[in-house]
């Protein structure tokens, strides 16, 4: 087991993990954060994305000794006070929801985008969330969710 | 009727712990003392299994039970239709595919599990698989069931009238022949649940994603043993279903992990295992004749459709019912001979999809006609105008929308003069494909089918529960029931709790498929508030002092018709109710009249698409679905469904394909089957509904959960072929199919 | 099961008396996007995980006179988004941008890509075609080789134990030369490549091609030089004519086999065409 402290979700906390353990692993098991979905483990859904240190990634192919003094964000992490991330309420009010288990990891995929990025075009935020397979929605409400908090 | 949440584009209800990461799903629960389960798979096609032995796993510190078909008390036998597939395969017994499941393990931790897997020994005799239907047709072919001669598991056929002598009279004929891969559901959550049981003589408790509760119990209680009484089955909100989920998937298995080990047990599988065991969309080679007079009156269809069903029953029966029926789609043609066969072969198994048969169908009947209207001359649209069925050759109470009127709507998206090509080598074309759409109104008397339920309580406070055994995979059921809820009884969506897909809570409801959830479920739901709204009307008449009919149930009052400024509020009437001992919990039953009856949309789907002549590069500029909704009871998650289901068409048409080589799944994880992603799907996707309201749905309302996907494919195939001049019966159109169409 | 140790040097040179002392069982981490899906899967069994990702010395991207040299562990990411590629060597932001998907490109290296030895790497082509030079590095050793001879065959490499990857020396595109990419993938991102082309064209004064280096992947059991072509392109001004024929030669230098990505005619089929589409750009 190794020791490692890192910031989560704007607070600083120690984990004893396993070497191979994944950050995904980290997240769901340890640290009982099951926002963060799996979907194959492999990095071909995106359904584990999170943010770290500014950028999205797919928490399967991070260790969880790689976070060690950095930063990562997760989807539990974007709601403060009970104000949800305008992302999230896009999400909602365009109707980019369906069965939803894709939208943890969109969220944290254009959340990168924007927090880079306040005024994309629609390629830059298609690209963006090319990474984050949705099999419910064909991305259209998805994409007019993002759109409608371009800048 | 002028509704006040009905028709408007209500938030969905579920959205919000969506968006948060606080919902649950089957695979983020946990109970303590939790234990996880693996399945070992079969490691061939068709093997003969000789020995398995479990010592060495069952040494492994953490292991908690290795279990075999020795420990099976019950029959050991599960599925749908026939309960033809082992739980645990037997030694001296035959796999039927790599899905089938030869041991589990229960263990302290995943990775252990996972560890135990690889020191169970199973001696195999590996033999030919059947890998094609051609070679399950042969006649010195094994057979896969012992009862099923010649390895055909089903046939279905539609006949009327008088082919042979139609095709006399007709002055033109033509015939195609349609080729469409096997496809995969590739929801993002994987099967997965846990299990555990109360006590030793308790309830056993399954939590898992799955689209009808009710079927599994039966599964579990028939392979274990054990009466269905003790067997809990809860839908927990799903990441994803499409059909794939439809029928028992890892349900059993938890339940037998859970019931030997002693231990509550969590199983999911890894995408790898999702792809080679759970059920596909058949494919099918389909060849279809079709004639009609020189005026472009079609008069007979003559179509063969050959279908590979896997290894077990599971929907065949259903699927290629739907099939065939649907090679004759939305057109009166007089004389038909449709016959599909569908054999048992050691593929990947076959099942439910959204569509269900019809997709395929669909494309085998919209490419056929196509080509009956180049060879005719003839506009394809006007083709389809001619044939087109309406009133009075309409044998249920479809009330089909007029051909024009879906057109009409078409034409203001995907009307005018082409777009010009935005470059050189670049061409454009267009492709418009008609479909009739089915969709279960509770009337076919088979497997439980018919007959939908409800149970709906007002507690002393004035909010609401319904329980409703239908379940919530994305489609929005739960915000639709909690409209209707709030329409009927007058409270807010926040007074109203859904309860979805519980065995044990809901009345009976069946299957969440066939685009029937919003029609059955709320029906059922409006029965059981008509019941409690009588009886609050009652009680309210008492306090207001007037007859019964004199008072009506408003937004969270109950009020004198005449005079309205004398009212009570309702939870006020609740309250008494729940003093007075008086019952303000029902339950309904919901049952078409007639037996097989199933209801209709009349749905044109139309693609515009943009292809690279050099190198096959086909971009979709729009893909655009008019649907008869009959009422749309929430635009904003109809379009969600409208679009979702277009767009998985995309995939079907230009992607998507697991072909199997003697059994084996060629494409084994998300890398190897792709599906589209956003930098893929047309920019422009269009959903736009006609509202012509259905006399037996709820308010009006029909099923449409499917029906996006029909005839989207064969639009955009079709749009591909009129951009180059060419054709293409055979699916996915790969870039390569299209350079080769175009040279020559 | 456990046996596993990770390790973070904190400089290259530590990282190098890591790799040197440890065994065969040491495995280089840098993106992690392939190496933790094979420790995963269980293909590989590691007993040190030598976490290179974050070591300053080869990462970043910068010119030295003719050269621009890449760090090791460039990410897909910089690449794509570096101003000095962006104006340098467009082609291989086409390459590096093309890979996977955002969440990957953010985390894969340009080693990484490399060292896998696989057929369809998608920067391999490109890097192949500028004619680019590894820099290699042991303990108190140093080589450089050229990357045409680092690939041996189908994942097999020229990296002896204790060795790594350290850097990327790109030759700059002179004003007389031109290079482009093209990747063949089922979709539009997450796609493993079917086959991916590249071709660097150095023209003579008189508009005709003085020399070709064209480099193709997917279609044998590693990437290769497109010699045939090569040679039918030298001396030849690139016309329409040309460019259609080329799309017939290139078929003489590739030995494509079936998978479930395409088969092995439909793979000379998309070689061919997009070929054509690659040098249309080189008419002149």
């Amino acid at each position: 087991m190794q020791n490692i402290s890192f910031t989560l979700n704007d607070k600083l906390v120690k984990v004893s993990v396993e070497p191979q353990e994944t950050l995904l692993d980290m997240l769901r098991e340890r640290l009982d954060l099951t926002g963060t979905k799996k979907g194959c483990e492999k990095g071909d859904c995106g359904a584990c994305t999170v943010i770290l240190d500014g950028e999205a990634v797919n928490s399967c192919l991070v260790l969880a000794v790689q976070v060690d003094g950095k930063s990562v964000t997760t989807i539990e992490g974007l709601e403060k006070d009970g104000e949800l991330d305008p992302i999230q309420q896009a999400f909602i009010d365009k109707g980019a929801v369906q069965c939803g288990y894709c939208i943890p990891g969109m969220i944290l995929s254009s959340k990168a985008l924007l927090d880079k990025n306040p005024s994309p075009t629609e390629e830059e935020i298609r690209t963006s969330i090319s990474g984050n397979l949705c099999r419910c929605t064909g991305y259209v409400q998805i994409v007019d969710a993002i759109k409608s908090l371009v800048k | 009727m002028n509704e006040r949440i009905l028709g408007k584009e209500v938030k969905r209800v579920d959205a919000r712990d969506k968006v948060t990461g606080r919902l649950k799903y089957a695979g983020d629960l946990r109970v303590p003392n939790l234990h996880y389960g693996k399945v070992l798979f079969s490691a061939y096609p068709r093997a003969k299994v000789l020995s398995i032995k479990t010592d060495k796993a069952a040494a492994l510190p953490g292991v908690k039970k290795v279990i075999t078909y020795k420990d099976v008390k019950g029959p050991n036998k599960w599925g749908y239709t026939n309960k033809d597939r082992f739980l645990l395969v037997p030694e001296g017994e035959l796999t039927r595919y790599v899905g089938d499941s030869i041991a589990f393990v229960v263990a302290e931790t995943e990775k252990v599990a996972q560890e135990a897997l690889k020191l169970i020994e199973v001696e195999y005799e590996p033999l030919k698989a059947i890998g094609t239907t051609e070679e399950a047709a042969d006649p010195g072919a094994p057979l896969i069931h012992d009862y099923a001669s010649g390895n055909i598991c089903v046939v279905r056929e539609a006949v009327h009238g008088d082919v042979e002598s139609a095709f006399t009279q007709c002055d033109y004929i033509v015939e195609e022949d349609v080729d469409i891969p096997r496809i995969e559901h590739a929801f993002i959550e994987t099967e997965s649940g846990i299990a555990y049981v109360d006590g030793l003589e308790g309830i056993l408790h399954v939590y898992s994603c799955l689209q009808d509760p009710y079927y599994p119990a039966w599964d579990i209680s028939h392979a274990l043993g054990i009466p269905q009484g003790k067997v809990h089955v809860k839908a927990t909100l799903l990441g994803g279903g499409f059909g794939g989920k439809l029928d028992t998937t890892i349900q059993a298995f938890l339940a037998a992990m859970t019931y030997y080990s002693g231990v509550p047990v969590k199983l999911v599988l890894t995408r790898e295992e999702s792809i080679r065991f759970h059920n596909k969309r058949h494919p099918a080679k389909i060849h279809v004749k079709v004639g009609a007079t020189k005026d472009g009156k079609i008069l007979a269809m003559h179509g063969r459709i050959i279908t590979d069903a896997g290894p077990y029953h599971d929907r065949t029966a259903e699927v290629l019912g739907l099939m065939v029926h649907a090679l004759s789609g939305a057109y009166h043609i007089p004389n038909l001979d449709l016959k599909g066969t569908a054999y048992y072969t050691n593929n990947l198994c076959c099942g439910a999809f959204r569509g269900f048969g019809d997709p395929q169908g669909a494309l085998g009947r919209e490419l056929t006609l196509n080509s009956l209207a180049r060879t005719m001359g003839m506009d394809p649209q006007e083709l389809r105008a001619k044939n087109f069925l309406h009133d009075e050759n309409v044998i249920f109470e479809d009330r089909p929308v007029r051909l024009e009127q879906i057109k009409e709507k078409m034409d203001s998206y995907l009307g005018g003069p082409l777009p010009a090509p935005s470059g050189p080598n670049k061409v454009v074309g267009r492709g418009f494909s008609f479909d009739k759409p089915i969709f279960d109104i509770s009337s076919t008397p088979s497997l439980g089918k018919s007959g939908v339920g409800a149970a709906v309580e007002m507690f002393q406070d004035g909010s609401v529960i319904v329980h409703s055994g239908i379940t919530e995979m994305g489609q929005g059921y739960k915000t639709i029931i909690s409209q209707i809820v709030a329409e009927e009884l007058g409270v807010d969506i926040e007074e109203i709790q859904v309860d979805l897909g519980d065995n044990i809570s809901a009345p009976r409801a069946g299957r969440t498929s066939a685009s029937r959830g919003s029609f059955v479920g709320g029906n059922s739901v409006i029965l059981a508030t008509q019941k409690i709204k009588e009886t609050l009307l009652k009680r309210a008449a008492i306090e207001l002092d007037c007859n019964k009919d004199a008072v009506e149930l408003g937004y969270k009052k109950i009020y004198l018709k005449d005079m309205p400024e004398r009212s009570v509020p309702t939870k006020d009437i609740a309250m008494k109710c729940f003093q007075e001992g008086i019952k303000l919990r029902e339950e309904s039953w919901f049952k078409h009249h007639k037996p097989f009856v199933s209801g209709h949309t009349y749905t044109c789907a139309g693609a515009e698409v943009e292809v690279d002549t050099v190198t096959g590069e086909v971009t979709v500029l729009k893909l655009a679905n008019i649907h008869d909704a009959g009422k749309v009871l929430n635009p904003q998650t109809a379009r969600g469904q409208m679009y979702g289901a277009a767009l998985q068409s995309f995939g079907y048409a230009l992607m998507e394909n697991i072909p199997c080589e003697e059994g084996f799944p060629k494409a084994r994880s998300f890398s190897e089957y792709k599906i589209p992603t956003a930098l893929d799907v047309p920019s422009l996707a269009i959903a736009d509904f006609i509202e012509n309201p259905y006399p037996l749905g709820p308010y009006g309302a029909k099923g449409m959960g499917e029906h996006g996907i029909n005839g989207s494919t064969p639009a955009i195939v079709t749009a591909i072929g009129n951009a180059i001049g060419k054709k293409f019966n055979k699916l996915p159109v790969l870039q390569e199919d299209i350079v080769n169409a175009i040279k020559g | 099961m456990n046996d596993l140790t990770y390790i973070k040097p904190q400089n290259l040179q530590e990282a190098l008396a890591e790799l040197s002392k440890k065994n065969e069982a040491t495995y280089i981490l840098a993106g992690g996007t392939d190496i933790l899906i094979s420790l995963k899967e269980g293909n590989i069994k590691p007993q040190y995980l030598l976490d290179i990702s974050e070591l300053s010395e080869i990462k970043g991207i910068k010119q030295e006179g003719e050269y621009l040299v890449f760090g090791a562990a460039t990410t897909m990411q910089s690449i794509a988004e570096s101003p000095i590629v962006k104006e340098k060597l467009p082609c291989l932001v086409s390459a590096a941008i093309q890979m996977a998907s955002p969440q990957i490109r953010v985390r894969a290296t340009i080693a990484g890509n490399l060292v896998t030895g696989s057929p369809i790497a998608d920067t391999v082509p490109m890097f192949r075609a500028l004619d680019t030079v590894l820099e290699i590095q042991g303990t108190g050793k140093k080589r450089e080789v050229k990357l045409d001879d680092f690939i041996l065959g189908y994942r097999k490499v020229d990296l002896a134990a204790g060795e790594m990857v350290t850097a990327f020396k790109v030759p700059l595109l002179k004003a007389n030369q031109k290079a482009n990419f093209i990747k063949v993938g089922r979709r539009n991102a997450l796609a493993i490549s079917v086959l991916n082309m590249a071709v660097k064209l150095t023209f003579a004064a008189d508009k005709t091609v003085e020399s070709a280096r064209v480099v193709l992947g997917g279609v044998a059991a590693t990437s290769v030089r497109a010699k045939n072509l090569e040679a039918f392109l030298t001396g030849k001004k690139m016309t329409e004519e040309v460019v259609l024929e080329a799309g017939n030669v290139v078929l003489q230098d590739a030995t494509p086999i079936g998978d479930i990505r395409a088969t092995a005619e439909g793979r000379k089929v998309l070689l061919s065409s997009r070929m054509v589409r690659l040098l249309e750009e080189f008419i002149n």
